[in-house]
């Protein structure tokens, strides 16, 4: 419903309860009627100029002098003098601008014009003497809104202990403190806490993403330590499939994309391969407790600020993510919501067209924001131990450019001097021309003192990567490597040459030996041999030089390192060494040029061989091979040309080499620097609210400020604003420290609260929707989290870590944690879009609906009925060997199924529908004629069981996953 | 959908007598995609808060879509917009045409953005039509002589000549899906609005569905639903009445007894938990979506059975000629999908790009012509002899129309094709509380420019809705802001 739709339906409930107000007002004040019948200024005409008029004539801005947020001020008037005229209703400019007959005269500027109707209230009431209500206020400054002041903790509420009615005596939690104090006041006696088989599970799927192991909970349930839980928290957070699970969080906040555009050419143009480099460094600096201010500094700005650390700068993937090929403006834009988004909550891109209609946010400081990134650039990095990927590739009209396939991805200033200028209309083309470069800098109204920007000097292996030891290790390394293939190549075609001249000899033997008609060699054998083995000849001529030019290339990468070692690192004499180098790439070319003769030489020897054998009388063909000789004659002695001149050229004493890489600008422009450390301050306001409240909402399931991405004027207030507020400064408190917040959060009783509640109990009446935590709320499994549950489950999910993204037509034969799928803006797995798997291209928070299709997935993929029969397999192979009667086999079976998939032993009716299942099955299956049973598809990784018992049991395991307490975290 | 799970418990608070009858046993009236929304309140709940409120409603005239689309870009000047002017003015630049050239008119810049930071090559050289047309129907309607079928049924289309769009390369064609030009925040497809927007009319069927093939899957956003969540997105289905839909199947080795059983011990095992939980909304619901998904299953196949289609209907729509089986299988699938209560099919009329025609327009134009000329004309001819045009619209779309100009650049040197045309184009409509028979608005005498009743592809849109009996503008999304243009202006021209 949008905002309107809403105003107006409070406006009809509001008008109907003051209809029936005014009706009995009416039967004992008659002389009211009059003005009960005029249009009423609270009800209808302020929030009608709130809505409409207010974003420039209110606290944020007086467009023409003029305020409409009271009607003091409406009197008062603007630059042309009062608007209002009780007297002379046809004289105010008031209701003259909303009538205007002229577009560009008319108010609003925008959207629809006020209706006959809503000018009919304003009217009236005006004829009525424009009287203000009791209560007329004017609006609040957006500047003074709460999430721009910076966050304190204040004192906890006095001695919860004593008037708690809520609070284990003695919890220290703060979360459950601050609680208290609310159940106090609302009369709310929170429900009791979790039984420990609920809270681990639920733990477990918090943190890691998986259900725990039957092992893991009986471990738990065993150990009755007082400490057992808070111990059991140490311990999965120094998984690292916490990293994994808390990564695919904030991926959705980061917007992870791999790359797309148009796969199927293929042709990258938004976001970029390579990018799940990234994806590891979220995963990987989770795992590591790096502060969350530290990794949205390297997110914004690794180049400038750890330009040296290729672990972390690809942690730029949150900026290439953004890159589209076609279109800069599109790439600029992006990184500018996406990073007001994701780390300040606010909406920026609102002000991209005008000035924020809400928040104090101006069309100049939209562009302000965009100059951050006005250098950008993509630049391919090498990475040890693989191929050059290549420089990137700038974009050229109607070219492609396929995925590359090694090295990383990362961005860096290029354009130093880049300047960004205004337009209208979120238009490029329609640029201010009036208005000068825009200086890089934050919101004015959001950053106090003067912004300063200062320029970032790199360390030179950064803007020439070339001198990194791995790169020249990995040159080395390729080269050596060719060298000894072209040793071996010389062996070989010195091997050749013998075997061929063996071959002519053995002829030349037989032809003069004895004569037998059996074994007297032909003249043309003879022949043939004879030019085999001057072929071969040419051939170990070729490998020969074949050798030379890999030595000499080895040689002149080995000058070329020392000449860069003289030049950059002050190690020897640069003019003399750069000479050196110079002189072994010319090398290099000589050689290259004495292999390309030997090669000319021997397709000249080759073609004339060939027109020696050719058949003299059939013309047409003679004159084509008469062609060839001709053509590879030329080459020859273009080759031989070549040659002569790169001998020549040896003798320069010219300076000038290769480097071993491209070379970048050896400054940037330190804008994101300053941007990541005006967002990563502890003076900003915004930065550690947002970063709880993501938190926040990813534990409980419901956020403190819904609007996960606004905390803007326009956002939803805070629910309870003293928790976050309390958190968000403890998180900058504790180094940024996720994990400290997560402890934090999972120790307190208002995470470890059943979520069933008894139907009388006080909690549903007073606060139906949970909104003081005296209840956990039940959720479901997030996509990923049903698919890898299922594989873990099932025994079979392979822990591996990290690695180029996984194709997922192989989301169910390789059984991989699914954040490692491809995903990007134009495909997802199928199976996780089915349950609500996040959208790329903006995913602030899931969404989570209940829907046939997740019935028939759960019911018909490879994946549910496949890893259902692994894990049948392996139960069965666990306790089949146990002694027993086939009733307590089954038994055994369906507890042992149920402890795995929904971590709880059956109940009793449980246990009774399926044993009486499995009767069933069995029964159905022994009566089923053999071949029908036969129709498994060979293909399956998992066919069903041949056994029929086993075959029923399968289907049990398979329709455990379609238990709603399977992906119902409860 | 901005709020979560556990605030629904409220929204749509059931009580607990009412909702444990409802358990397990048949309900009716319930969108597909909408048992439980995050919020807890399905569209339905929302509905029924509307008749509350007692707004004026907008009487629906249609009470199903088919919408056709033709990927690459129809040239209008060789189907149904067609410039004699443009034979004699051939090989003339617009420049010399002694007419204003359309190219520097104001109008040339505001309406069309490159998606690529820099513009396409220009062209400028009139290129003559490459069809000949007759006029048909009792109003004498222009059809080109490549469509011979549609012009026969052309007393019951409805005609837009003076349609724009304003992204000049392939991205139109989600433009024209979802109204949003690539560079700009995109937008729920209009077939997911549809969905949102009003109940179901078979809950054994998905409500949006999309039928046809591509490799590109960019062709997926014209089904996407964007922020109303994965179940307003059209489910694709297959022709194959085996495999309609994804994971409608049972694996090869399972046998449909075990399945049967299977689904009649999950509703125990959940019944037995919905006792225990009685006030979780999510359970109940997911207990109803597997008796759903159960029906679904059953049912979709046999709304694919094209072979119950008698011989001469599978005739009507060219089922039994190789050119046009696919198309004409696709549409009358598309008939039976409507007939059985589905309120949007997107057909896919076509390959991604497959009118693209930059060269060799004569050829290619004229095969894509008669590749989808026999379908078409058969969907509206058993629509009407059904009796089901009457509720049921159809829409035929493209992405744009081709220049006047033939297209000679440094790219294409070839000069025997069109280039993309946001500028003025055609599109079709039919049935549905339409007039019949009817030409709307009108491009300038080059084919350049759509003059008169200029129309921006979500006026088809807000026409649809409106003959849906839904306003456009009541289509919302909390905190997700909708511009002016994304609702678009009914023509009320073309309405009966």
């Amino acid at each position: 419903m949008s905002p309107v739709t809403q105003l107006q339906r409070g406006w009809n409930h509001r008008r109907k309860a003051r209809q029936r107000w005014l009706t009995l007002l009416c039967l004992w004040l008659v002389v009211a009627t009059a003005k009960a019948n005029a249009a009423d200024y609270a009800q209808q005409i302020k929030p009608l100029l709130q809505h409409r008029c207010f974003a420039c004539h209110g606290a944020l801005k007086q467009e023409a002098g003029l305020r409409l947020d009271t009607v003091a001020a409406m009197r008062i008037g603007g630059d042309s003098g009062p608007i209002v005229e009780p007297e002379n209703p046809e004289l105010s400019i008031l209701l003259k601008r909303l009538r205007h007959s002229d577009p560009s005269q008319r108010m609003p500027p925008e959207g629809e014009p006020l209706s006959d109707k809503q000018i009919g209230w304003i009217e009236s009431w005006m004829k009525n003497g424009a009287e203000p209500s009791q209560d007329d206020r004017p609006q609040a400054n957006p500047r003074d809104h709460w999430a721009f002041q910076i966050p304190k903790q204040t004192a906890f509420p006095d001695d919860p202990t004593t008037q708690s009615v809520s609070l284990k005596p003695g919890s220290l939690n703060p979360i459950d403190r601050f609680l208290a104090a609310k159940h106090f006041q609302l009369g709310i006696k929170p429900v009791e806490l979790a039984d420990k088989q609920m809270l681990i599970r639920r733990l477990f799927i918090d943190l890691l993403g998986i259900p725990p192991t039957p092992d893991e909970v009986c471990q738990f349930l065993i150990d009755e330590s007082p400490d057992a839980f808070e111990r059991l928290v140490e311990q999965l957070l120094a998984r690292p499939e916490y990293g994994e699970r808390w990564g695919r969080h904030w991926m959705d906040v980061w917007r992870y994309s791999d790359w797309y555009g148009r796969r199927a050419v293929p042709d990258v143009m938004n976001s970029y391969p390579q990018i799940w480099r990234w994806r590891d460094w979220i995963v990987r600096s989770l795992n590591e407790d790096k502060g969350y201010d530290r990794m949205l500094m390297e997110m914004l700005a690794a180049d400038e600020f750890c330009p040296t650390e290729d672990d972390n700068l690809v942690a730029t993937g949150f900026l290439v993510r953004n890159w589209y090929k076609w279109n800069y403006e599109t790439w600029m834009k992006d990184n500018v919501e996406h990073t007001g988004k994701a780390f300040l909550g606010l909406t920026l891109n609102c002000a991209h067209c005008h000035d924020h209609k809400y928040d104090p946010i101006s069309h100049e400081d939209y562009f302000r924001f965009r100059a951050f990134f006005e250098p950008l650039e993509l630049r391919h990095d090498r990475v040890a131990h693989q191929a050059d990927p290549g420089p990137f590739k700038k974009y050229v009209y109607a070219e492609s450019y396929g995925p590359m396939k090694t090295g990383a991805i990362r961005v860096f200033d290029e354009k130093l001097d880049a300047q960004t200028f205004m337009y209208t209309g979120g238009d490029a083309r329609n640029r201010m021309e009036a208005k000068p470069p825009i200086a890089p800098g934050p919101p004015r109204s959001l950053c106090g003192t003067e912004f300063v920007v200062e320029p970032v000097s790199l360390p030179i292996d950064a803007s020439y990567p070339g001198l990194k030891e791995s790169v020249r290790q990995d040159e080395l390394r390729q080269s050596s490597a060719d060298l000894e293939q072209a040793k071996t190549a010389i062996s070989a075609a010195t091997a050749a040459v013998e075997l061929s001249q063996a071959k002519l000899d053995e002829l030349r033997a037989q032809a003069t030996g004895p004569a037998t008609a059996a074994n007297q060699p032909t003249l043309e054998s003879i022949v043939a041999a004879d030019q085999a083995v001057i072929l071969a000849r040419v051939s170990a001529r070729i490998a020969d030089a074949a050798y030379s030019l890999t030595q000499a290339k080895l040689d002149s990468l080995r000058s070329r390192i020392a000449a860069d070692d003289a030049r950059f690192r002050d190690i020897g004499h640069p003019e003399h060494l750069a000479k050196l180098a110079s002189r072994a790439e010319r090398h290099v070319k000589l050689s290259s040029a004495l292999h390309a003769v030997a090669v000319a030489e021997k397709a000249l020897m080759s073609a004339e061989q060939k027109l020696a054998s050719t058949d003299k009388s059939d013309e047409a063909k003679l004159n084509a091979v008469e062609q060839d000789v001709v053509k590879v004659e030329q080459a020859y002695h273009s080759a031989r040309k070549t040659f002569d001149a790169t001998r020549t050229a040896l003798n320069s004493e010219d300076a000038n080499y290769s480097p071993l890489s491209p070379s970048y600008p050896k400054t940037s422009s330190g804008r994101r620097l300053a941007l990541a450390r005006w967002i990563a301050s502890r003076e900003n306001p915004l930065t550690a609210r947002v970063a709880i409240n993501h938190i926040w909402l990813r534990h409980f399931g419901q956020a403190l400020v819904e609007t996960t991405d606004n905390l803007g004027v326009q956002g939803k207030l805070p629910e309870h604003p003293e928790i976050l507020d309390w958190l968000a400064v403890e998180l900058m408190n504790h180094g940024w420290s996720m994990k400290h917040i997560h402890r934090i959060v999972v120790n307190s009783q208002a995470y470890q609260r059943r979520s069933a509640a008894r139907e009388d109990h006080p909690g549903q009446a007073i606060d139906s929707e949970n909104r003081n935590y005296w209840r956990a709320t039940a959720r479901r499994m997030e996509a990923e989290v049903v698919r890898d549950s299922v594989l873990a489950c099932s025994g079979s999910l392979d822990k591996t870590l990290g690695g180029p993204e996984i194709d997922p037509a192989a989301w169910h034969t390789t059984p991989r944690r699914s954040l490692y799928f491809t995903i990007h803006g134009e495909s997802k797995m199928q199976f996780l879009d089915t349950f609500d798997g996040p959208n790329v291209c903006d995913c602030y928070r899931r969404t989570s609906t209940v829907l046939p299709q997740q019935a028939l997935a759960m019911t018909n993929s490879e994946l549910s009925v496949h890893y259902g029969r692994i894990l049948a397999k392996r139960i069965s192979e666990e306790i089949l060997p146990s002694q027993g009667s086939s009733e307590g086999i089954e038994q055994r079976f369906v507890s042992q199924a149920f402890q795995r998939v929904i971590n709880r032993p059956p109940s009793e009716l449980e246990m009774q529908y399926s044993l009486q299942f499995l009767r069933q099955q069995h029964q159905l299956l022994t009566t089923t004629p053999e071949d029908q049973l036969r129709l498994a598809g060979n293909k399956a990784i998992a066919p069903a069981a041949s056994e029929l018992a086993q075959r029923a049991r399968e289907n049990l395991t398979i329709s455990l996953f379609s238990h709603n307490d399977f992906v119902t975290v409860r | 959908m901005m709020t979560t799970p556990s605030r629904s418990a409220n929204c749509g608070r059931v009580n607990r007598r009412g909702m444990l009858s409802d358990l397990g046993m048949g309900f009716g009236g319930l969108a597909l995609g909408s048992l439980l929304s995050t919020d807890g309140v399905g569209r339905p709940v929302q509905a029924r808060e509307r008749e509350q409120e007692k707004r004026p409603r907008i009487p629906a005239r249609a009470k199903n879509v088919i919408w056709v689309f033709l990927s690459g870009g129809v040239s209008h000047l060789e189907t149904f917009d067609p410039k004699p002017l443009l034979n004699k003015l051939a090989g003339k630049t617009f420049d010399e045409t002694g007419l204003a050239n359309p190219q520097k008119l104001p109008v040339y810049q505001e309406r069309s953005r490159s998606v690529v930071g820099m513009d396409r090559e220009v062209i400028s050289t009139i290129m003559p039509l490459q069809v000949g047309f007759q006029q048909h129907g009792r109003n004498g309607t222009w059809v080109s002589d490549w469509l011979p079928n549609l012009a026969q049924v052309v007393d019951d289309l409805c005609i837009v000549r003076s349609m724009y769009t304003t992204d000049n390369d392939h991205n139109a064609e989600f433009q024209f899906q979802n109204g949003r030009h690539s560079l700009d925040e995109q937008q729920p497809s209009i077939g997911s609005w549809v969905s949102y927007g009003l109940g179901s009319l078979n809950e054994d069927l998905p409500q949006f569905v999309f039928l046809g093939q591509y490799k590109d899957t960019r062709v997926k956003r014209n089904f996407d639903a964007n922020y109303l969540g994965p179940q307003y997105a059209g489910v694709e289905l297959s022709l194959d009445p085996a495999s309609p839909l994804p994971y409608g199947r049972r694996l090869p080795d399972v046998l449909a007894g075990e399945q049967k059983a299977q689904f009649q011990l999950v509703n125990e095992w959940n019944r037995l938990s919905a006792h225990q939980y009685p006030d979780d909304q999510q359970l109940a619901a997911r207990i109803r979506t597997y008796e759903l998904a159960y029906r679904m299953q059953m049912s979709a196949p046999e709304a694919l059975e094209l072979a119950r289609e008698t011989q001469e209907t599978q005739a009507l729509y060219g089922i039994n000629d190789a050119t046009t089986e696919l198309y004409g299988r696709r549409l009358l699938t598309a008939r039976r999908l409507a007939e059985r209560g589905v309120r949007y099919t997107l057909v896919y009329l076509s390959d991604y790009g497959e009118w693209d025609s930059h060269s060799n327009i004569k050829e290619l134009h004229s095969r894509c012509c008669s590749r989808v000329d026999k379908p078409l004309s058969g969907l509206i001819r058993d629509l009407k002899r059904r009796g089901m045009l009457d509720d049921t619209l159809v829409v035929c779309a493209t992405e744009f129309g081709r220049t006047p100009a033939l297209e000679k650049t440094s790219l294409n040197k070839a000069g025997t094709g069109r280039d993309h045309h946001p500028h003025g184009f055609t599109i079709w409509m039919a049935g549905g509380g339409l007039k019949s028979g009817y030409v709307h608005g009108a491009t300038d005498e080059l084919g350049f420019h759509a003059v008169e009743h200029p129309h921006y592809v979500t006026d088809i849109h807000a026409t649809t809705l409106h003959l849906l009996g839904i306003d456009s503008r009541e289509l919302n999304i909390p905190g997700r802001k909708r511009l002016e243009i994304d609702y678009g202006k009914v023509i009320d021209d073309i309405l009966a």
